[in-house]
């Protein structure tokens, strides 16, 4: 039966292939993506927002109240903006900003100056919980499970937003934050090295670090100027694989296998830009130029996943030089994603919950996009978590004739299933990072790092 | 009954310290006791001893404490060694006394933050105590084992503390009477019985309040171990303030709170047999 559905499969690729021969080059490459059978596409129902538009626009609302959000780390203009929107709907209740953090204040210090807030229990009724290590914070009790306010809320409709983000963000079926907007990683590869190396283009949903560093193996030999990519040091496999060896959620941690001391071995043996080299790139660095920019010796680009940008959907697309992006996944199999950027929780201090709900479901309902401003767009850094938003931003961004590319993304966006959240880590994170720097000077072997950071992160959970 | 206005006028003078310690020692202690026995911040349900229960039984808990204890038991009979050999040596000095316990008392003026800068170019692993090593031909597998992080902890202790404790020593030396010595020689004392019999003896009191000075600054070293190891040391010198200050930093105020009085009642135990032990050696010698 297997067999039969490859053959098939290739039929229809082939059929596909010729039939596409007079479209561009792109479009070529898309359709033999899209038609693979290891990229089934879901049943998208992509009617969702025509569905929504039926439901009743809500009139002004005249609940009276005071909300205090408190933004320990980063100052934001956004506040103003959106008090200012969520004001026109919700003309009597009186937001206050309170809590941010100088400019150029170290993160440990902004860190220790929110416990000291939420220890006493003033710190207000929202919390931003961007950087912040809340899983803890949920674990002891001061953020509420939103839950149930969202099982509650007549006017919230879940079905609107990726639940799975939701899901994947879950500690004990607890859900302590929600994100206006969620990311992950895609990798696109040099096409002409992969070509001259006669090396097939990667294909799938999804390729993990491993499996990158694979392909470099292959390559490196026969090229002594090859770089993974010219805008990362190996702190890379930090932020993309780290979730493999740890998952606080369930207290699982593994540095001391055989594959992470592999891991370090083989990032420690290859070519990365020098300290010099990284300050130039970081120094006229863009987001954008990550994305676009892939250097003759990259051999692949790893950027953020931002489709509803139009910069960004460029980039989806089969370039001369670059295929299409896959979403990366860890290596233990977990598509995870990252939440950067406002992230709201509810104290569970807090006098006003009700109204602290009202403001959290304010911004991320569909609604807010009737007046998301291009500029305030890009706060919601990432695919928006309302999933009507994020489909309609993308729509938007690619175009009328574009719906399979949007159908493709939102697949990837549907199916990203855990949080990963090493940069909750903190002051841990900084830790096992100068553990790594040691080894990759030299002064420490990889099975001693291994163990160090092992025994630094038992330290962690044991706590 | 002027006896009595003359104690009213002392609970008089003594009234603000006594009222700045009750507010921001005392009664925050006293409160965070409710805190030691609800599950958390949120619910705040009562559970009794539990958390007491769950620190004692929890590994890490009672490595930090055995490392703390470790490093109270070395470094405070060392420093208090130290400081009394230096405080008997200055006693005798006849020229250059000054300048001798100008450079003693250094630790005490500079800010402990500033230096620790300064232990860092020194004993951090890029350092430069382990530059020489490598120049003199050690290698980094040598380094990484016989780094005795412990010691170094010590060290600081003593860097930090040994001059308050000679401060301290010094003084009880003076108040000893010189006849007491004069008395001893006269019996056909040597010096050895001049120290064991007359100075370690009229020195009791000082004694045992340098080692309570001792015990309580040890707990102060924590501010410079953390600016050289972070949050999360290796585990040989992790210790009871790693534990807590993390435990804050998660806000997990319930196992603060039971850590801090388990800390509380072991220290005030040992405090309370020292100062038993004293007495009754003060006594044994009246």
């Amino acid at each position: 039966m297997k067999i039969k559905f490859k053959i098939c499969s290739m039929i229809f690729c082939m059929i596909l292939i010729l039939l596409s021969g007079c479209k561009n080059q792109n479009e070529n490459i898309y359709q033999l993506y899209t038609s693979d059978p290891d990229n089934m596409l879901p049943n998208v129902v992509l009617s969702l927002a025509t569905e929504s538009e039926t439901r009743e626009k809500e009139a002004i609302d005249e609940t009276q109240g005071e909300l205090t959000i408190y933004s320990p780390l980063y100052p934001s203009f956004f506040y103003d903006w959106l008090i200012k929107e969520f004001n026109k709907r919700y003309p009597n209740i009186k937001i206050t900003v309170r809590g941010q953090q100088e400019v150029g204040m170290d993160y440990s210090v902004g860190a220790e100056k929110a416990a000291v807030e939420l220890m006493s229990q003033t710190a207000g009724d929202i919390i931003d919980l961007n950087w912040m290590p809340y899983l803890q914070y949920g674990k002891n009790g001061l953020l509420e499970d939103l839950n149930p306010y969202m099982d509650n809320d007549p006017g919230f409709y879940r079905e609107d937003y990726y639940t799975n983000v939701f899901k994947g963000m879950e500690y004990n079926d607890k859900l302590y934050g929600i994100p206006l907007s969620f990311f992950y990683y895609s990798v696109r590869f040099n096409k002409s090295i992969l070509a001259e190396n006669k090396i097939e283009v990667p294909k799938g949903n999804t390729i993990n670090f491993k499996e990158i560093l694979a392909i470099y193996d292959r390559i490196a030999p026969g090229n002594d100027k090859l770089m993974l990519s010219h805008y990362w040091d190996t702190s890379i496999f930090e932020s993309l694989d780290s979730d493999s060896y740890l998952d606080i959620r369930s207290d699982r941690v593994n540095f001391i296998s055989e594959e992470y001391i592999d891991t370090l071995i083989k990032l420690k043996k290859m070519r990365w830009p020098t300290q010099e080299e990284m300050l130039i790139v970081w120094q006229t660095f863009s987001l954008r130029d990550m994305d676009v920019n892939i250097d003759e010796n990259d051999l692949c680009s790893i950027a953020y996943s931002s489709y509803p940008d139009k910069g960004n959907a460029a980039v989806f697309y089969d370039k001369p030089n670059s295929t299409m992006p896959i979403p990366l996944s860890a290596t233990n199999g977990d598509k995870s994603f990252l939440v950067n950027g406002k992230f709201f929780g509810i104290l569970s201090s807090s006098k006003n919950k009700d109204l602290a709900w009202k403001f959290i479901r304010f911004c991320i309902e569909e609604k807010t996009l009737e007046f998301l401003e291009e500029e305030q767009r890009n706060t919601y850094f990432g695919n928006l978590v309302n999933r009507n938003n994020a489909l309609k931003l993308m729509r938007a961004a690619f175009g009328k004739d574009k719906e399979d590319a949007v159908m493709l993304i939102d697949h990837w966006n549907s199916e990203r299933d855990s949080e990963s959240d090493y940069w909750t880590w903190g002051a841990l994170g900084q830790t096992t990072s100068t553990i790594r720097s040691e080894f990759y000077a030299g002064r420490i072997t990889a099975g001693d790092c291994a163990k160090q950071v092992q025994e630094r992160v038992e330290i962690f959970l044991k706590e | 009954m002027r006896y009595k206005r003359y104690t009213y006028l002392l609970w008089l003078f003594l009234l603000p310290s006594l009222a700045g310690v009750m507010l921001f020692y005392c009664i925050p202690f006293l409160y965070s006791f409710y805190y030691a026995l609800i599950d958390n911040l949120g619910s705040r349900n009562f559970v009794g001893l539990r958390n007491f229960k769950a620190a004692l039984t929890n590994d890490l808990f009672l490595q930090a404490a055995g490392n703390t204890l470790m490093f109270i038991s070395i470094a405070v009979p060392l420093g208090m060694v130290i400081a009394l050999l230096v405080s008997i040596c200055l006693q005798k000095m006849e020229r250059g006394r000054v300048a001798a316990t100008i450079i003693i008392l250094f630790p005490l003026i500079i800010p402990s933050g500033t230096i620790v800068y300064f232990w860092k170019v020194l004993f951090d692993n890029n350092g430069l105590i382990n530059e020489i090593l490598l120049k003199a031909g050690v290698t980094y597998e040598w380094i990484a084992d016989h780094e005795w992080k412990m010691g170094i902890l010590v060290l600081i202790f003593l860097w930090k503390n040994v001059s308050y404790n000679v401060v301290l020593f010094w003084s009880g030396l003076n108040w000893i009477p010189k006849n007491y010595y004069e008395l001893m020689e006269m019996e056909g004392g040597g010096a050895f019985a001049k120290f064991f019999r007359v100075t370690l003896v009229y020195l009791s009191p000082t004694t045992f309040v340098v080692l309570l000075m001792s015990i309580v600054n040890s707990f102060r070293v924590f501010k410079e171990v953390y600016m050289l190891y972070g949050s999360y040391p290796s585990t040989d010198i992790y210790m009871l303030q790693h534990y807590m200050n993390n435990q804050f930093l998660s806000l997990s105020m319930q196992k603060l709170a039971s850590a801090a009085y388990i800390m509380f009642l072991a220290i005030g135990l040992v405090l309370l047999v020292l100062y038993r032990a004293q007495k009754k050696l003060t006594d044994s010698y009246q």
